[in-house]
């Protein structure tokens, strides 16, 4: 056979390569470009999905909100007790009808502020979360309440529930991110907290109480493995954070 | 066959004339085999090509549009740590997983970063209440029915469908979303599923199929920890485990829930996850 055609084929044989190798390329590449709709048929329909936009209204927004003025049925939150935190004249010191305390709703208290809480309250509560921490190292902080001290721990609970609904000082408000039953929840779950770091020594089971007492202070054993949440409020000046700080 | 007109070189080959060159050098008979082997090879290859370059592992994945904050879910969500549902909240509640409005970013750029010229567009946003125009990244077609809710509370986790985001600096597509994509994990969903409740944890430790960590300090109960640590929106769990593992949990969970009855076959509920209502509604 003449030279040209073994030339052909290896010319032809390369050029094939450089398809796979683009859609190697495009596999394992990320694009700005939105995905391919081969057959586009009803994919993109003339609806709106939610959090659209929509440019047929003036703020642009497909998703409505009710007109002013007007509630919509089982809307109208006129409960004080249980959407506000309040019995007539003061905040609410009891748990409204709606909530019954139980095992559950501390459980559920503790998982909802491990996510809305913890960033910046800290695990235990006392204002040393995430978000402190960093906020500190970048040097653009802010007070946070430590949840065990005496101030915190004289809020009646719908003033705690308040201050979730509408914020206070440098809070924000939570009440678009928290429902209502989940914010009594988290009050459960922070008067838990502040019980479990204020009790008494002598209301611990006697192994912990044993355990606590023969232990060394935190300065001379820093590995601790000892319950340091359960730290007796009396061996500590009110108002200050565990470690010093 | 004798009418046939005899060729000139054949003609010339027999009368002992002169030598002509023919039409067809006898490499083309070669030339011929070869074409076709090719024809066949490209049949296959342009197949192939097809297969793989029109697949919506293709042509789907790794879609990172533009967006006009530069927003870090690798900062938020992997360093700092916050809970996937402190913004996405609905995803628990409903089918649709919500973008956070501004409110959501200004609880905490109101304090940190204040004046960013990264968080410009938020705090414009702030000022005239006009939303931040986020460009949608997963985008089905509009008459597939997908619902975060059945999946996010049933233990299947964030990461099975989209990924490490708490990895991604910039949130890109990192699975199809074809309808092929969601049947596999609809046939055989065990390895995918996570506990969701304290008794179905209790059911895995005492199959030996998690292991009860040591007491902790805080004196929460062991299972209590490792359903937290099972939570759907802990993108990493699970990674220690291994695949048979993964799968073995799976079953125990899928008979726990009732998917599959006491013989280990699919139950009615099983079966309606591939029936086409229930995604084409
Ligand atoms: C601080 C708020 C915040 C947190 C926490 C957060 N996200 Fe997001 N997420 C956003 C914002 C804002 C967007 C829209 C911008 C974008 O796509 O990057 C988004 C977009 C997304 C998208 C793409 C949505 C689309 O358009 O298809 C996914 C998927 C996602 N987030 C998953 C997660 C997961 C999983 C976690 C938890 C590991 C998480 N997010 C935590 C704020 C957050
Ligand atoms: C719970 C607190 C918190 C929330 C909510 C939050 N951020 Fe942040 N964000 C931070 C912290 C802390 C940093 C700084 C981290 C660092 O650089 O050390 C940061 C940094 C940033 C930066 C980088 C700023 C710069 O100039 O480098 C951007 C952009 C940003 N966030 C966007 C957003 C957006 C958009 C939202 C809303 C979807 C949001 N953040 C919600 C805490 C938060
Ligand atoms: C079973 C798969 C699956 C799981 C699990 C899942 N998602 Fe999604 N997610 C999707 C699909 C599919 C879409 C596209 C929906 C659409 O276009 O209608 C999506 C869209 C989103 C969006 C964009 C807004 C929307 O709803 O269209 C966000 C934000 C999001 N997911 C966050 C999350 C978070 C956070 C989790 C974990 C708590 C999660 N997703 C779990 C499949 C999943
Ligand atoms: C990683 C696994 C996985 C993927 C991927 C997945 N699903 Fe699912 N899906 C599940 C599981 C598990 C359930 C709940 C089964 C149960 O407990 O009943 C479910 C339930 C559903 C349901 C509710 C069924 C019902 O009646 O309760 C719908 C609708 C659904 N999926 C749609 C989709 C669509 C659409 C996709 C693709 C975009 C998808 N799923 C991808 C695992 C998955
Ligand atoms: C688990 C969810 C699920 C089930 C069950 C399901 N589909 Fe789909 N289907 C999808 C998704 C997701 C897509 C969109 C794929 C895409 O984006 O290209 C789709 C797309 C389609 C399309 C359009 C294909 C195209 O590219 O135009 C048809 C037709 C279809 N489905 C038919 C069916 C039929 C018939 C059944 C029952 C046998 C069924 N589907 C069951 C999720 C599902």
């Amino acid at each position: 056979m003449p030279r040209w055609i073994y030339t052909a084929i290896i010319l032809v044989n390369l050029v094939m390569i450089i398809p796979p190798v683009l859609i190697y390329k495009a596999r394992s590449t990320k694009s700005r470009q939105p995905r391919i709709h081969l057959f586009p048929d009803m994919d993109n329909q003339k609806r709106f999905k939610e959090q659209q936009a929509n440019p047929l209204f003036a703020d642009g927004r497909a998703m409505r909100l009710p007109a002013a003025g007007t509630v919509a049925r089982g809307e109208l939150f006129s409960d004080d007790h249980y959407y506000r935190g309040r019995t007539s004249d003061a905040w609410a010191t009891a748990f409204p009808q709606q909530v019954t305390v139980n095992a559950d709703l501390v459980d559920r208290g503790r998982d909802r502020y491990g996510i809305f809480c913890t960033p910046c309250h800290g695990i235990s509560g006392h204002g040393d979360g995430m978000i402190k921490l960093r906020s500190e190292s970048l040097e653009q902080t802010w007070e946070i309440l430590d949840l065990n001290t005496q101030k915190a721990r004289d809020y009646p609970v719908g003033h705690i529930f308040n201050i979730m609904t509408n914020g206070i000082n440098t809070m924000p408000p939570y009440r678009s991110q928290i429902p209502v039953e989940d914010r009594w929840a988290i009050v459960a779950w922070v008067r838990a907290l502040q019980y479990s770091q204020a009790v008494e020594v002598s209301q611990l089971p006697p192994d912990v109480q044993g355990a606590l007492r023969a232990r060394k202070p935190r300065d001379e054993n820093p590995k601790d493995v000892m319950p340091t949440d359960v730290k007796p409020i009396d061996q500590q000046p009110k108002g200050t954070k565990p470690g010093g700080k | 066959m004798t009418d046939e007109p005899k060729l000139e070189s054949d003609a010339g080959n027999s009368e002992g004339i002169g030598v002509r060159e023919p039409i067809f050098p006898p490499w083309t008979d070669h030339l011929v085999k070869l074409l076709g082997l090719g024809g066949a090879f490209s049949g296959a290859y342009v197949a192939i090509l097809a297969i793989f370059g029109l697949s919506p592992y293709m042509i789907a994945i790794g879609y990172m549009p533009k967006q006009v904050v530069s927003y870090d879910h690798s900062l938020h969500a992997g360093e700092l740590g916050i809970d996937c549902r402190y913004c996405h909240t609905t995803v628990e509640y409903a089918a649709f997983a919500a973008i956070p409005p501004t409110q959501t970013c200004m609880n905490c750029h109101d304090k940190i970063f204040k004046t960013s010229p990264k968080l410009a567009p938020v705090r414009e946003s702030y000022a005239s209440g006009e939303a931040v125009e986020w460009t949608k990244v997963h985008d089905l077609p509009g008459y597939v029915y997908f619902n975060h809710s059945a999946h996010v509370t049933r233990g299947v986790s964030c990461v099975s469908c989209h990924g490490r985001v708490d990895r991604m600096e910039e949130v890109f597509q990192q699975e199809p979303l074809s309808m092929g994509w969601c049947l596999d994990c609809h046939r055989a969903p065990a390895k995918n599923l996570r506990p969701v409740r304290i008794s179905e944890v209790d059911a895995l430790v005492a199959q030996g199929l998690l292991e009860a960590p040591p007491p902790s300090k805080s004196g929460i109960p062991a299972n209590r920890r490792l359903l937290d640590d099972a939570r759907v929106t802990n993108l990493g769990w699970g990674q220690d485990l291994s695949k048979s593992d993964r799968e073995k949990i799976g079953q125990v969970l899928l008979a726990e829930r009732g998917l599959v009855d006491g013989g280990g076959n699919p139950t009615v509920r099983f079966d309606t996850l591939t029936s086409c209502s229930t995604c084409h509604r």
